[in-house]
Order: C-alpha cells, then sequence, then structure tokens
C-alpha cells in the first residue's frame, strides 16, 4: 500500500463521484424537460458539482502534506466487522423483520466491541427489542417491516 | 428504563397473544387482524386527516382495527407503489389522491398504474376554486382573462406541485380563455399561499376547504366544477362563467390487484357505512366538503376518464413524458 | 381586560392542564428519541384532538412540539446523536462536554437557555405578532434566496481550522439533498432509474447515518480507550449566575435571531440554531473553545432552536400560513371549530390568540422540570455499558430513520451515511457543514429558480430588492471582514494576532 494518507483517498473518491455526476448532468434524459426561465433541473447542482469538484482536489492535495494513518489490523478488523454486521442488519431487518433480526444485533455487536457479560447480553437482547418493537408498532402505531414468516411480526 | 414486574407479565402475555394469532393462521372469515391503509403523503396533511378520520367509523363497520401508515415522498408515488405491490389479501390497501393515481404517472416511469390496484370506493371528491387576494380586483374569471389579455406575461399563476391538480387545472385555464400567464411553482401550500398574500403569485387553484380556513384573506373567482355544491351555494362555477373546467381533487382507497372477492366485499360495504356515519360527516361540513361515495366499479370508471383527460391535458403542456 | 381573563380561563381548566402536561412529556420523549420528532408526536395525538376539545386539543399539541424541540437536546448531549435536526448545532458543543463527564450540567445549559428562547419568542408573539406577520409577508423567493445565501456563512463559521474540509463537506450536504424531485420542473435527478431514490435522500435518516451510526463506528475504532462509567455524572445541574453573565449578550442575540427566523414560514429551527451557533462562533469571546465543550454554543443553539417555537405561530395565526406539518395540524383544530386564521382572529377571538399564549408559557414552564427531573434518567444512559449502549442506540436510531416515511430505502441511506460519517470523523471532516447544507439546499435552489421565473430571468433584479440587496451586502462584509482586518492588522503593527478565517 502506498502511503496517502485517508485524507487525500477522501478527496479522490469524491473526485471522482462529482466528475461522473458532472458527466451525468450533460445525460439527455435531463434536456427533454420543460426549461422554466432558462434553468432547468440541473442547473443548480451543476454549479455544486463544479464545487465540489474544485474543493475536493483542493482537498486531496492538503492530505498529501498529511502523514499516513492507519488503524492497527486488530481495530480494523473490529470496526471493518462492525460496519458489516450493521449493515447485514439494516439489510436484514427488511428481509427477516424488524423483530428477529434486531435480537440477533443486540446480542452480536456488543459482543464484537469486546463486551463478554454474556447473562446480561442475552438479557438486554432478550428484553430491549421485544419492548422497543411492542412500543413502536403496538403503542405509537409505527408499523416495522415484519418477517414473512409470520403474521405480526 | 424501569419497568415493574407487572409491566414484564403484560408485555409477556402480549407476545403469547402475538404468537398465537401467528400460528393460527388459516381460512377464517375477512378480516381476522388489522387493516392498513397507506397514506402516500406526511402525516396532518389533508389526505392524512380524511383517512384518519374515516378510519375510525370504518373499523367500526368492518369490526377490526385500521391502522394508518404514512408512506410519503415523490409526490405520493411511493405510497401508491407501495400499495400495489402489497400482498393482495385485503390487509394492506392505500388511501389514493388524485395526483398519484392520474397525473404524476404521465410525468415518469412508474412501476404501477390504473391496471394495478382493485377499487373498493372513492372517500372524498371535493371541488377545486381558482383563488385570488381578497383585495384583487379580480371578481369573476372574466375579470382575470380580460386583464391577462391586455397584459401579456403579467400575471403569475403559483402551483402547489409540478403535474398537480392544481396545475393541470391552470393549464385547462390557460387553454379555455387563451390567456397568457407564467407559472411558479411551489412546494405545497402554505408556501404558495404566502406568494399570494406577499404580492407574488396573482392566483392558485386550491382545495374548497382552503377556502373555508382563509375566507378572511382569499375569494373565489370561479368554483372548477360543473355544478354548484350544496357546501358552497354562493360561489359561482366556471360553467356559469362560461367555461368547461371541472377539476376535483379527490382520493379513494384502492388495494392491490387481485384480493379475494370477499375481502373486496366487506372492504367496500366498511367503507360505505364509515363515510355515512355522522362522525365523518360532521366533520366534512366543518371544511364545508360534501360527502361524495362511489362504489368500486364506479370509483374505477372514474379513475379511467380522469386518467385520460389528464393524460390530455398534460401531454398539450409539454409535460407528458414516456 | 376581558380576553386576558378569558384567556388565562382557558387554561386554568383540568383538560388543558392535563394537556399540557401529556403533551409536554410526550414531546420530550419523542425529541429524545432519535429520529422521530414533532411530526410523528403529533402524528400520535391526531386522533384524539378530534374528540378533545379545541384549547385541550392546542395545548396537547403545542406541548409537543415545544418538548419535542427541547428533548432533541438531550439525545445529542449524551449520545452525540440529535434527537431531531433541530438539535443538530447543539451536538456540537454538548456532547464533548458530556464526554468529559460533564453531561447534568450540558443539560442544565440547554434546559435553561430552552426555556428562556421558548419564553422570549411568546414575549415576541405577545407583543409583535401582526407586525411581524406582515414584516413576514416582505419576504418573497427573492429575499429567501438572499437570507439561503447569508446562511451559507454558517458552513464557514463552523469549518474554522478545517476550512477546506469543511467547505467540501457542506457541499456535498447541499448536493446530495437535490437528489430527487426537483420541485421546479417535476423532473427526477441522480436517481439512475431506481423507483425507490426517487423519494430523495432526507435530513432524518442521513442525520441518523452521520451521528448515530457513525458513532459506533469511531466507538469501535477506540475499544483500547474504554472509559470507565462512574466519571459521567449523573442528574441536572444548573450553572451558577456567575457562567451565565458573561454569556447574556449570546443569549439574547440569539433569541432574537429565533424568533425572526421562526416568523418566516417555512425556514425552520434547524436553520435558526445554526445561524445563531455560527453568529457565536464569529464573534464570541470565547470563540475559539467553541466545539469542543464550550456553552457558548449550547446557549446560541438551544436558544434559537425554541425561541423559533413561539414566533413559528406568528404567521400561523396571523396569516393562516403553517410553517411545517405541525403548525399545519394545529390550524385545522382551528378550522374545526369553526374558526378562521388571519388577522381577524386578533380582533374577534383575542381570548384564544391570549389562550395559545399562556399555554406556550405554561409548555414552557413545565418543560424545565420535565427536563430537570428526566435529566436523573436520561444521564444514567450514559452508565449503561458501552457496547450495550451503542446497540441500543443504532436500533432506536433506526426506527426512527424507517418511521418519518415508512421507506425501507431510508434505512440503506442511514447506512451510507453512516460509513461516511465515520470516514470523515476519523479524518478531520466536519459533519455540521454537511447538515448545514442540507438543510439550506432545498430552500436555495427553490427560491433562486422562483426568484428567476419572478423576474423572468434577470437575476440583476435580484439586487434591486432592498431587503435582499441588505442581507446580500451583509454576507459580503461578514465574508470580506476578516481579510480586511487582517490586512489591516499587518499594516498597522506586526500583530501576531490569529488570523482566524484561514485553515490552519
Amino acid at each position: 500500500m502506498t502511503r496517502v494518507s485517508w485524507t487525500t483517498v477522501i478527496g479522490a473518491i469524491s473526485l471522482l463521484i462529482a466528475a461522473y455526476l458532472f458527466y451525468h448532468t450533460f445525460d439527455p434524459v435531463y434536456d427533454v424537460s420543460i426549461v422554466t426561465a432558462g434553468r432547468g433541473p440541473v442547473f443548480f447542482p451543476r454549479i455544486l458539482l463544479a464545487l465540489m469538484l474544485v474543493l475536493s482536489l483542493a482537498v486531496a492535495i492538503e492530505g498529501f502534506r498529511l502523514p499516513h494513518r492507519f488503524f492497527s489490523g486488530r481495530t480494523a478488523l473490529i470496526v471493518v466487522s462492525a460496519v458489516a454486521l450493521t449493515g447485514l442488519y439494516i439489510a436484514a431487518i427488511t428481509s427477516a423483520g424488524f423483530l428477529i433480526s434486531t435480537v440477533v444485533y443486540v446480542f452480536a455487536l456488543p459482543f464484537l466491541l469486546g463486551y463478554r457479560n454474556v447473562p446480561v447480553i442475552g438479557a438486554v437482547a432478550a428484553i430491549y427489542p421485544l419492548t422497543v418493537w411492542y412500543v413502536f408498532d403496538k403503542v405509537f402505531l409505527i408499523i416495522l417491516p415484519s418477517s414473512p414468516w409470520f403474521d405480526s411480526f | 428504563m424501569v419497568r415493574t414486574s407487572v409491566q414484564h407479565a403484560v408485555l409477556a402475555g402480549a407476545v403469547a397473544l402475538g404468537l398465537g394469532a401467528a400460528l393460527s393462521v388459516d381460512a377464517q372469515a375477512f378480516p381476522e387482524k388489522p387493516v392498513t391503509i397507506i397514506v402516500p403523503f406526511g402525516a396532518g396533511g389533508g389526505t392524512d386527516i380524511t383517512t384518519r378520520t374515516l378510519a375510525g367509523p370504518m373499523a367500526e363497520a368492518l369490526g377490526t382495527e385500521i391502522v394508518v401508515k404514512n408512506t410519503a415522498g415523490a409526490g405520493g408515488t411511493i405510497g401508491a407503489a407501495e400499495t400495489a405491490r402489497a400482498r393482495p389479501d385485503g390487509y394492506t390497501v392505500g388511501m389514493m389522491p388524485v395526483g398519484p393515481m392520474t397525473t404524476q404517472p404521465h410525468l415518469r416511469r412508474l412501476p404501477y398504474g390504473p391496471d394495478s390496484f382493485d377499487y373498493i370506493c372513492l372517500a372524498y371528491s371535493a371541488p377545486s376554486s381558482l383563488v385570488v387576494r381578497k383585495d384583487s380586483p379580480f371578481n369573476s374569471l372574466k375579470d382575470m382573462i380580460d386583464y391577462a389579455k391586455a397584459n401579456p406575461g403579467k400575471l403569475n399563476y403559483g402551483i402547489q406541485a409540478v403535474g398537480s391538480i392544481p396545475h393541470v387545472a391552470g393549464l385547462g385555464v390557460k387553454e379555455a380563455s387563451g390567456a397568457d400567464f407564467q407559472f411558479i411553482p411551489f412546494k405545497g401550500s402554505a408556501p404558495t399561499f404566502k406568494a399570494m398574500l406577499d404580492g407574488t403569485v396573482d392566483m392558485f387553484v386550491a382545495h374548497i376547504s382552503f377556502l373555508t380556513k382563509n375566507a378572511d384573506q382569499v375569494k373565489s373567482i370561479a368554483m372548477l366544477m360543473d355544478e354548484r355544491v350544496a357546501t358552497a351555494e354562493d360561489l359561482p362555477t366556471a360553467k356559469d362563467q362560461g367555461f368547461d373546467l371541472n377539476f376535483p381533487i379527490w382520493g379513494g382507497i384502492v388495494a392491490p390487484k387481485g384480493i379475494p372477492a370477499e375481502a373486496k366485499e366487506k372492504l367496500e360495504a366498511a367503507c360505505e357505512a364509515g363515510m355515512k356515519s355522522d362522525a365523518f360527516g360532521e366533520r366534512m361540513s366543518q371544511l364545508r366538503m360534501p360527502v361524495t361515495y362511489m362504489s368500486g366499479s364506479d370509483f374505477e370508471a372514474f379513475v379511467r376518464s380522469e386518467f385520460a383527460r389528464n393524460e390530455g391535458l398534460l401531454a398539450k403542456a409539454g409535460l407528458k413524458k414516456n | 381586560m376581558d380576553a386576558l381573563s378569558l384567556g388565562i380561563g382557558h387554561l386554568l381548566t383540568l383538560p388543558v392542564l392535563v394537556s399540557v402536561f401529556a403533551g409536554t412529556v410526550l414531546g420530550v420523549i419523542v425529541g429524545v428519541l432519535p429520529g422521530l420528532g414533532s411530526v410523528v408526536g403529533i402524528t400520535m395525538v391526531l386522533p384524539f384532538t378530534f374528540t378533545l376539545g379545541q384549547i385541550p386539543a392546542l395545548a396537547l399539541m403545542l406541548g409537543i412540539y415545544c418538548g419535542s424541540v427541547y428533548g432533541g437536546s438531550i439525545s445529542a448531549i449524551v449520545i452525540n446523536t440529535p434527537g431531531t435536526p433541530q438539535a443538530a448545532a447543539t451536538a456540537l458543543d454538548g456532547y464533548p462536554m458530556a464526554r468529559r463527564g460533564e453531561a447534568d450540567l450540558a443539560i442544565g445549559w440547554t434546559t435553561a437557555a430552552s426555556v428562556i428562547g421558548g419564553l422570549f419568542s411568546v414575549a415576541v408573539l405577545i407583543v409583535a405578532a401582526p407586525q411581524l406577520a406582515a414584516f413576514s409577508l416582505n419576504f418573497t423567493a427573492i429575499e429567501y434566496f438572499a437570507l439561503g445565501v447569508f446562511a451559507l456563512i454558517c458552513i464557514a463559521n463552523v469549518s474554522r481550522g478545517a476550512m477546506l474540509k469543511g467547505l467540501l463537506s457542506g457541499v456535498i450536504g447541499l448536493f446530495v439533498a437535490t437528489v430527487g424531485v426537483d420541485h421546479v420542473t417535476g423532473d427526477m435527478r441522480f436517481t439512475f432509474d431506481n423507483f425507490e431514490m426517487t423519494a430523495g435522500i432526507s435530513l432524518v435518516p442521513a442525520i441518523v447515518g452521520l451521528f448515530a451510526l457513525s458513532e459506533v463506528f469511531v466507538r469501535a475504532s477506540e475499544t483500547h480507550v474504554l472509559k470507565e462509567t462512574s466519571m459521567f455524572r449523573v442528574g441536572f445541574r444548573l450553572p451558577p449566575w456567575s457562567e451565565w453573565k458573561p454569556r447574556l449578550g449570546i443569549l439574547f442575540k440569539s433569541c432574537a435571531i429565533g424568533s425572526f427566523v421562526g416568523a418566516l414560514p417555512g425556514t425552520g429551527a434547524a436553520t435558526a440554531a445554526f445561524i445563531s451557533y455560527s453568529e457565536a462562533k464569529r464573534s464570541s469571546p470565547r470563540r475559539d473553545r467553541l466545539g469542543t465543550g464550550e456553552p457558548d454554543g449550547l446557549v446560541a443553539a438551544e436558544s434559537a432552536n425554541n425561541a423559533v417555537t413561539g414566533s413559528a405561530m406568528v404567521p400561523t395565526l396571523a396569516l393562516g400560513i403553517p410553517g411545517d406539518p405541525v403548525t399545519a395540524v394545529m390550524l385545522g383544530t382551528f378550522v374545526v371549530h369553526g374558526l378562521a386564521p388571519g388577522p381577524r382572529l386578533f380582533t374577534e377571538h383575542l381570548d384564544l390568540v391570549y389562550a395559545v399564549f399562556f399555554i406556550l408559557i405554561a409548555v414552557n414552564l413545565l418543560m424545565f422540570v420535565v427536563g430537570a427531573v428526566g435529566a436523573q434518567a436520561f444521564t444514567r444512559v450514559l452508565r449503561i455499558p458501552e457496547p450495550i449502549l451503542m446497540a441500543s442506540v443504532v436500533v432506536i436510531s433506526l426506527i426512527g430513520a424507517y418511521g418519518v416515511r415508512g421507506n425501507p430505502i431510508d434505512l440503506i441511506i442511514a447506512f451510507v451515511f453512516g460509513v461516511v460519517g465515520f470516514l470523515f470523523r476519523k479524518n478531520g471532516f466536519p459533519l455540521a457543514p454537511m447538515v448545514i447544507g442540507m438543510v439550506l439546499s432545498e430552500m436555495i435552489e427553490n427560491s433562486l429558480r422562483q426568484g428567476l421565473l419572478i423576474t423572468r430571468g434577470d437575476f440583476l433584479a435580484f439586487f434591486e430588492r432592498p431587503i435582499a440587496l441588505a442581507l446580500f451586502v451583509l454576507t459580503a462584509a461578514i465574508l470580506l471582514w476578516p481579510p480586511i482586518r487582517w490586512a489591516l492588522d499587518r499594516r498597522g503593527k506586526a500583530n501576531t494576532k490569529n488570523m482566524d478565517w484561514t485553515s490552519e
């Protein structure tokens, strides 16, 4: 791995995204719309994307002065796992329902973050999701995604 | 959080009940669990409040709970699409207003259309009105049209959302009268109203309940209806003034295509009973809105004719895509 | 006067007092829960408002409204997750203060500032509602554009110390808010034929991701510095008068900013909080400490956002223009009882207007009690073992992200913003500018394009309007003053004064 700082990496990613989106604003799909007072739907975004291009470049350059700093292997592993676990959880909410996926997540995340008191985690994972689900889905009537297997949750 | 053991017991009981209900899914009579009505706009808006008003008496007639769920976004199309692709079992229906049903599908590609639904009932249909400020010199459509013709490009016409009924109605007025005015789009009715009070726009089309609420500050120059409505006998219609402009703002209950016949019948009956209840009628009259019921089949025919009419107007204005 | 005693009479009935209490408590609770805010709270009580009498219904809703704006600050302080977008600016100093172990004091500052802000705006409402309403009608799209541009200074102000990164973060915020429907032409932008994306990227899921989810990832990267939970003080502590005295100027300036912004329909408490936070960052003698747990930030943000609540009633009552869904529902209850809001309300139903005043005063006073009592429980949250707290925060804030619109894409949006927020925080990119950008984007773009339609495409005509011109000049002056002062200083003497406008 080369020794560039994360600031440069973020600047570069932002630069690429801005460049692509700027190019995208010339897509014919935005031409056919009714243009009002000469300003179509991409008039304002184009200004912003131009600014974003310049600022991304500046940030990327600024980042060259910064040292490369990376997490140790173990910390990186924990962070990546926490991100992956949360991503899976979010995917699971819509496919396996809120209640089931939340029980699993509330059990798994503290464990991953280094908390090993299993009875406490178990109790929390059993009570907390149920309470939250009950309060929102049944009392506040904010309907949460349900699983395909059961009728009510 | 502090919880007593009694609360725990109640909770556990509730969960056990839930499980019990979950495991006993078999062919019982509809409805055996709460029905959800999707409202494609945010809580607290006109569609939402009408739905919640109807939900109470309708639930009573249906013999189950009715839950109102707001899925807002993209001019109501997100909620409409959610209704269209819900499980067609009668437990998920949607309160779909005129916009997402008959104008939005012409403006862009959407994953639903009039064929995606079974039609339960029309729940409300209120006349719209072309309103101006109370101190405006215009007192009739003719005043406005004469002025617009004498001063081309001077008048501003506010619209609450591009492709909405007030917009389509404006296109209709423009076409029928040949008057020229500039459309200025806002986001929702409150900013449009403000723009009229601060002088930015000269007129816009609003729902009759808006007229009721703001009688101090606005007046109607034409009700965009063929016939005078009982709740606003005093206000001249566009037809009275020689223009054929009929733009009701309506909404009705639809279900995903293919729900069981029994569920459809029961929902239809419950909707009718709910709309004829005193509670619903009282609230509608407070807003000077007529109670207008249509059965499922009438509603379907109505939606299809509105769909075709609005397609024509949007196409003429160059707004229609796909 | 008769109307005055009638107004008090309206308040001092059992149903109204119960509604004030229930509304305020419920409001604080939905405010505290990340993602849920005033609108969700109002929706929950909507069925009751139909059956309650008019005054109790209003009391219930005003309680929820004020309570939720205040409640958002508590989660901003305790878990670095603004409970509502209005409280985003509060997290900037509240959370660092809590990490120092002084959550009790931070809640003391915000509670007091909120109550003072709220009461200040009630006073404004009482004294000048009709005049303020008339003034707000001088703000057309063009003035809104000028105000939006002025508010953009906030991005630069909160980015001090990391100017380039802050500006980039701000522009990204401005841009992501444009995804979805273009309200001027009705076109879809940057949705790449994904239907779910047509609903756009809304603020609540973005904030849930940027603050709550990223916090979890940040803590995951710092597991080696697990804090001893007993260091967090529990309870409620009011700052002494000696601490208040030097901050009175900021307090009243922020109250005034909040009251002014609130009277303009459609701008909102988040904008007010950021403008006054940024003003504190520009002019406070303690500006160098802002962002590190300085009470100035809490005072500025919280007095301003709560000052919006009272003055938001100005256009609602005096013109019948609701500034947000909450005031829109309140308007509805007036109509149900056959009352038309508007100028005549103040002449014909003055007792009702007074009732609103007294209810607002009662709500604000009660908020103080709820805050002081609730702080005992809320600060105790910090004593929960961190890994378990983090899991709970993720769960509850994702419900908030989902519950607002019920659209599953909002969960994915929250996740993406969570990752972005993590990378940004770890590398010194400030997050506040992104939130400010998202808050302001729509107002700036729409008002710019509406203004161009009004002037038939002539941008120069924007400068012919006095208020807009004044705002443009003020914007330019604030942006240009630091470099000018710096140049003057340098010419005067070789003064090594800190030049606070550039990045370090």
